[in-house]
């Protein structure tokens, strides 16, 4: 019998991180994977705004509107991303679904501390990817309380559903080069 | 008798030593501005710059040099001042929270030399600029960017209308 001491077990060390890359208007935000249970048409969602799926009911959230942004043009084509986290779930709607992408942790810088504001809540970090500079958007104000921020409305539409198992785990193709950046 | 009179000398040398400023003059929506020389970190030509959704007034894009992400101060916005929509320059500015993008205008910025004694104060006090100077017969304000990337809620600050000396 080979024993073997507890200084011999190998921590795992955490080098990528899964996300799944969206965009809210024209800006590119990474969702963490690990909080992705799957994906809907927005007319899946039920006329009370919600959505149940597995025996989870998951209230709309617009991420956005919560990012202060205009919606994209008829060109997008929206998508729900249903999000849980421990006894927290949301139904988040954005305006295009990209792809599910490995992210380097050293390649996530955090945000510059200039930015002193709500969006040191909204966003854990910010990288680049396929030259697009990329938000990664903070788990826990995505599926937090958002009566401290009043004004803002989820959207609505559709019909509820039960979603397949793994449904987060597609890839949606390649992200779009960025439209002209502010100047 | 002769260390009275070498300290006597050295003391009427300070007196008429005139203390020199190096200023950075350039230019941001056709207005010239200067900053200490301390607080310029270089200028490169100017990159497109990406939004980044912000309630940080005045910040809210990001321009990637190197392997850095620089916030992009909108010094024109702050100073309401226009935005040309040539080619411009990008000067980096040196900031306590760490190096800032700001967007001037595509007039090469130079560096200047001003007797401390001629730099005047602000004249409605404020903590944006630092004072004012004569550049070339031009009344010129001297801002800090320190002072100007304010926490949220911090107003804006109009350039104040200053005559040119004649």
């Amino acid at each position: 019998m080979t024993y073997q001491s507890p200084r011999d077990a190998r921590v795992p060390v955490i080098t990528a991180i899964q996300v799944l890359v969206v965009s809210c208007g024209s800006v590119y935000v990474a969702m963490p994977a690990d909080i992705t249970r799957g994906i809907l048409d927005p007319q899946e969602v039920g006329p009370d705004g919600t959505v149940t799926a597995v025996g989870v009911t998951y209230a709309m959230t617009d991420l956005v509107a919560r990012l202060g942004l205009e919606h994209a043009g008829r060109s997008a084509e929206p998508k729900i991303v249903l999000c849980a986290r421990r006894e927290a779930a949301k139904a988040v709607y954005v305006d295009q679904l990209y792809e599910l992408v490995d992210v380097k942790q050293d390649q996530v810088h955090t945000l510059p501390m200039h930015f002193t504001g709500a969006e040191r809540d909204w966003f854990a970090g910010i990288f680049l990817l396929h030259d697009n500079v990329t938000l990664l958007v903070n788990p826990a104000w995505l599926l937090g309380d958002e009566r401290e921020a009043p004004g803002r409305r989820p959207c609505s539409g559709g019909a509820a559903i039960s979603l397949p198992a793994g449904a987060a785990d597609q890839q949606y193709g390649q992200p779009r080069r960025p439209p002209v950046g502010w100047l | 008798m002769l260390q009275g009179l070498r300290a006597r000398t050295a003391g009427t040398r300070n007196l008429n030593a005139t203390r020199l400023h190096s200023l950075v003059r350039f230019s941001i929506g056709g207005r010239v501005l200067a900053v200490r020389i301390d607080e310029d970190g270089g200028v490169q030509p100017w990159t497109v710059s990406t939004f980044a959704p912000s309630q940080t007034p005045f910040i809210n894009a990001v321009v990637l040099y190197g392997n850095d992400f620089l916030p992009v101060f909108d010094l024109a916005g702050r100073l309401k001042l226009p935005t040309k929509s040539q080619m411009a320059f990008c000067m980096v500015a040196k900031h306590a929270r760490g190096p800032i993008a700001v967007r001037i205008d595509k007039e090469i910025p130079s560096l200047q030399t001003v007797d401390a004694a001629s730099i005047r104060p602000s004249p409605d006090g404020s903590e944006d600029f630092t004072g004012w100077c004569t550049m070339g017969g031009e009344e010129v304000p001297i801002l800090s960017f320190e002072h100007l990337v304010t926490p949220a809620g911090g107003g804006p600050a109009p350039v104040p209308e200053r005559t040119d000396v004649q």
